[in-house]
């Protein structure tokens, strides 16, 4: 198409920008010669943009010379429409080439309900959906992500997974790739080596048999793949590829800043939490690396923010002493730093008020669960005394808004825990009525914001069915009902994605043909409210003969073949068998900084499993 | 004390840059300006932020061969070590003309001129004819609601030519504070009138050429 035609259109559409390319960082190369990789992000622009792990992987890529790795995004409706009606191809934001062009294409998969997305972006590309339509050894479909340790519901469609971190692997897999290229390998040929690389799975070398109740009863690996696949981690981080540069968006996206990720892994395993097991262990980066490469990107991309990425960042080792560093430096050239996650309580007075001049926004917490006993039964070690410690600091520096997260359908939970968490609410609003600073003439506010338990594979209540929508909104109602005080708002999300998230993440194979079925029905973008349609989802799953609430509501026994068992990310089974066993009787796991409780990512021998400390006897 | 200097740079905004809008320009030379590593002035506050100033907005989807933007250092720099400066990190969309001390206000621009160019040499008649009568109705939306104009008078001085197989037209029209004419006004009608209905798709493009002042004065 004449670029003039194409522009017009794109001045036809909401934010232009998100399709235009051109941005400040965006890496042009010459085509010849070159592995072409589409990096394809399932949402839009704003929030792909926004992801740090694409980040990564884009400026690793971009770093071979013999690979040239460009941008793709979903396209948000209005201009597909204008793509459709104009039979333009979805493109790469570099080359503006068709996808079909590219050697190889990579989706990043973070959530499940972008699944649809995926579909969407090969249907817009003109490339069969179905892994086995596409003979060719090109355009090879790849995908990666935490999604991706339970990848059997996408397994019809892509054509292997990597799984854990990517920054190795990814290269191994672009060797093999060109090598095999060159000799012309077939698809299968290539895939059959491919799975040898450790971290590949290759779903279409297993094939599943199911028993007569429907759960499975076994993969059986064909042509030498392995039995189960072992996630990849980095060892060092120290060592390990992070970006001297980012592609700084002209337009607004969701984080627009630079981001320096301090470390991996969490070490407090909260039992409901995925990220706590599946990045297992926790790897931290050295403060020298911190500074250093948060200088390097805050100089390159002229950045006026930045942050620190992690989960619970505050348990960084020696984090005042690494903040006092970096906040030297942010001090020093107006860069604003933020922080997420911070738990206020373990800090000086001083730190405090330096980063809060940054970020006024209002302080969060996350207890998870409304009384003591059940914060206990999830392991999520933050008592009553420490969220008021840390609001009572918060309002004596003025702050008025305090925010405050839950979940609703936890496992082992009574209404006697929803109800704690209006009371909890309750206290710290009058916890702030006491406090003698107070702000004058201000009003405080306290939000709740409840989101509906969903069990995930890798955790220990995996097991455990999730609740019925019938039995959430009974729960959200009888929130509502406990909470007395105007000054304290409820909010919460809409749990019928929730029950879709539930079954797609523990779900099998078989629910590839409802995702095809939903998506040929209409089904995208379906974690955007105005999008999302339901029935479309219920639709498919009777059409296809599949319950879905054998997939959300059953709970599963400790001897089932799971379908991510084919997955081993260093955790074991029994470590989560025996996590959920302590979960009935409300006892607690110390975190990994404590003590190691042998969960089984010491196989990795890195990060804090090797920290000199008692080892569990129990 | 710091001694703080105004600094004008003129520029074109081409290619992709037209995508940008005239608020996200002001982030993007937020960003350019401390790649620069110049002595930039921020703004005093609690919010600290560069200090960036632009003389007339330009409209998304429109090029431009003469930008104007303002901002501040606070260390006397040589005007060419600015320009070097920001050549380093300007991409290759944005061309810096020059930097300048500023010359005028820009409450002192009094207009703008466009050249439209349309991908369709058979306009080139029925757009003379159009320019040629005595009114140019149309509806203008204020901050008072949508009222009807006759944007003849407000067009200053036009010529239509033909080049390469295509239509310019050449336009300089009120801009400012006061009353400012957007070009759109004029290529919605033509588009309407002109290109009959059959051919609702003709392609074309704007290019702001140059900012004057009451007394045709390039703005400087
Ligand atoms: S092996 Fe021990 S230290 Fe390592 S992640 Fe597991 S519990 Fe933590």
């Amino acid at each position: 198409m004449e670029e003039r035609k194409f522009e017009q259109l794109l001045l036809s559409v909401q934010k232009p920008g998100r399709y235009s390319g051109g941005e400040d960082g965006s890496i042009i190369k010459d085509k010849e010669n070159k592995i072409r990789f589409a990096m394809c992000f399932p949402d839009t622009y704003e929030i792909g943009m926004s992801h740090l792990g694409v980040k990564i992987l884009y400026s690793l890529l971009n770093s071979r010379e013999d690979v040239w790795c460009e941008r793709v995004y979903a396209p948000w409706i209005d201009f597909e429409e204008v793509m459709i009606k104009n039979n333009i191809p979805l493109f790469a934001l570099e080359s503006r080439d068709e996808l079909k062009k590219f050697d190889i294409i990579g989706f990043s998969i973070l959530y499940e309900m972008c699944f649809t997305n995926i579909l969407n972006i090969l249907k817009l590309s003109n490339i069969p959906l179905l892994s086995k339509e596409r003979t060719s050894l090109s355009p090879l479909v790849v995908a990666g992500g935490p999604c991706t340790c339970n990848s059997e519901p996408m397994a019809d469609f892509i054509d292997l997974f990597m799984i854990g971190e990517g920054e190795e692997v990814i290269n191994e897999l672009i060797d093999l790739y060109k090598e095999s290229k060159k000799s012309n390998l077939s698809k299968e040929e290539f895939l059959i080596k491919a799975a040898k690389i450790e971290g590949i799975y290759v779903p279409s070398l297993y094939e599943a048999e199911y028993n007569e109740n429907g759960t499975v009863k076994r993969y059986i690996p064909k042509n030498g793949a392995p039995k189960t696949v072992k996630k990849r981690i980095i060892k060092n981080m120290d060592e390990s590829y992070y970006p001297k540069k980012f592609v700084v968006p002209y337009t607004e996206i969701v984080h627009d800043r630079a981001v320096e990720e301090i470390f991996r892994g969490c070490i407090r395993g909260c039992r409901f939490c995925q990220a706590g097991f599946i990045y297992r262990p926790v790897r931290e980066k050295s403060i020298d690396t911190v500074l250093e490469q948060s200088k390097a990107l805050c100089e390159s991309t002229g950045y006026e923010e930045m942050s620190l990425l992690s989960l619970s960042t505050s348990d960084y080792s020696n984090i005042e002493c690494m903040l006092e560093k970096l906040l030297e430096y942010t001090d020093k050239n107006q860069i604003s730093l933020s922080l997420p996650s911070l738990r206020i309580d373990n800090f000086s007075k001083e730190l405090v008020e330096k980063v809060s001049t940054v970020r006024k926004t209002g302080l969060t917490f996350a207890p998870e669960a409304g009384t003591q006993r059940l914060r206990n039964v999830i392991n999520k070690n933050i008592n009553e005394e420490e969220i008021f410690k840390a609001c009572k600091t918060a309002f004596g520096q003025g702050y008025l808004n305090v925010k405050l997260y839950f979940m609703l359908g936890l496992p082992f939970e009574t209404d006697e825990d929803i109800i704690g968490i209006a009371k909890l609410g309750e206290e710290i609003l009058n916890l702030y009525y006491k406090n003698e600073n107070r702000p004058k003439g201000k009003s405080p506010s306290i939000t709740i914001s409840v989101s509906c338990f969903i069990p995930k594979p890798f955790t220990p209540f995996q097991f455990h069915p999730q609740n019925t929508e019938a039995e959430l909104i009974r729960k959200q109602e009888l929130l509502v009902k406990s909470v007395k005080s105007k000054k304290i708002n409820v909010k919460w999300h809409d749990s019928s994605t929730s029950f879709l998230e539930a079954i797609f993440a523990k779900g099998d194979r078989r629910l590839g043909k409802v995702i095809l079925n939903a998506f040929n029905h209409g089904a995208k973008m379906d974690s955007w409210g105005e999008c999302f349609n339901k029935e479309i989802w219920l639709n498919a799953f009777k059409e296809e003969n599949i319950n879905p609430d054998f997939y959300a509501y059953r709970e599963i026994d400790y001897n089932e073949v799971l379908p991510w068992d084919v997955i081993d990310i260093g955790v074991k089974k029994e470590f989560l068998i025996s996590e959920n066993e302590k979960a009935k009787q409300a006892l607690t796991t110390k975190n990994c900084k404590e003590k190691c409780s042998d969960c089984g990512a010491l196989c990795y021998k890195s990060g804090i499993c090797l920290n000199k400390r008692t080892k569990s006897n129990t | 004390m710091v001694e703080i200097t105004d600094i004008r740079i003129i520029y074109k905004k081409l290619g992709k840059m037209k995508f940008v809008s005239h608020l996200d320009m002001n982030r993007f030379f937020t960003r350019m300006l401390r790649k620069t590593k110049l002595p930039i002035w921020y703004t005093e506050g609690f919010n600290k932020r560069v200090y960036v100033n632009f003389a007339l907005p330009l409209s998304l989807g429109y090029e431009s061969l003469y930008e104007v933007m303002d901002f501040r250092i606070t260390q006397n720099t040589e005007l060419s070590v600015i320009e070097e400066k920001l050549k380093e990190v300007l991409p290759e969309s944005i061309v810096l003309i020059k930097a300048v001390y500023p010359k005028m206000k820009s409450k002192e621009i009094a207009s703008a001129v466009y050249n439209i160019k349309f991908y369709d040499v058979n306009l080139t008649e029925s757009i003379k004819k159009l320019l040629e009568q005595e009114q140019l109705l149309t509806l203008k939306k204020t901050k008072k609601g949508i009222k009807e104009i006759d944007l003849k008078p407000n067009i200053l001085k036009y010529e239509v030519n033909k080049e390469n197989g295509n239509t310019v037209l050449m336009l300089k029209l009120p801009a400012g504070n006061t009353l400012n004419i957007n070009p759109s006004l004029i290529t919605d009608i033509i588009l309407k009138e002109c290109a009959d209905g059959s051919n609702n798709d003709i392609c074309y493009s704007v290019t702001r050429t140059v900012l004057l002042n009451e007394k045709d004065e390039v703005f400087i």
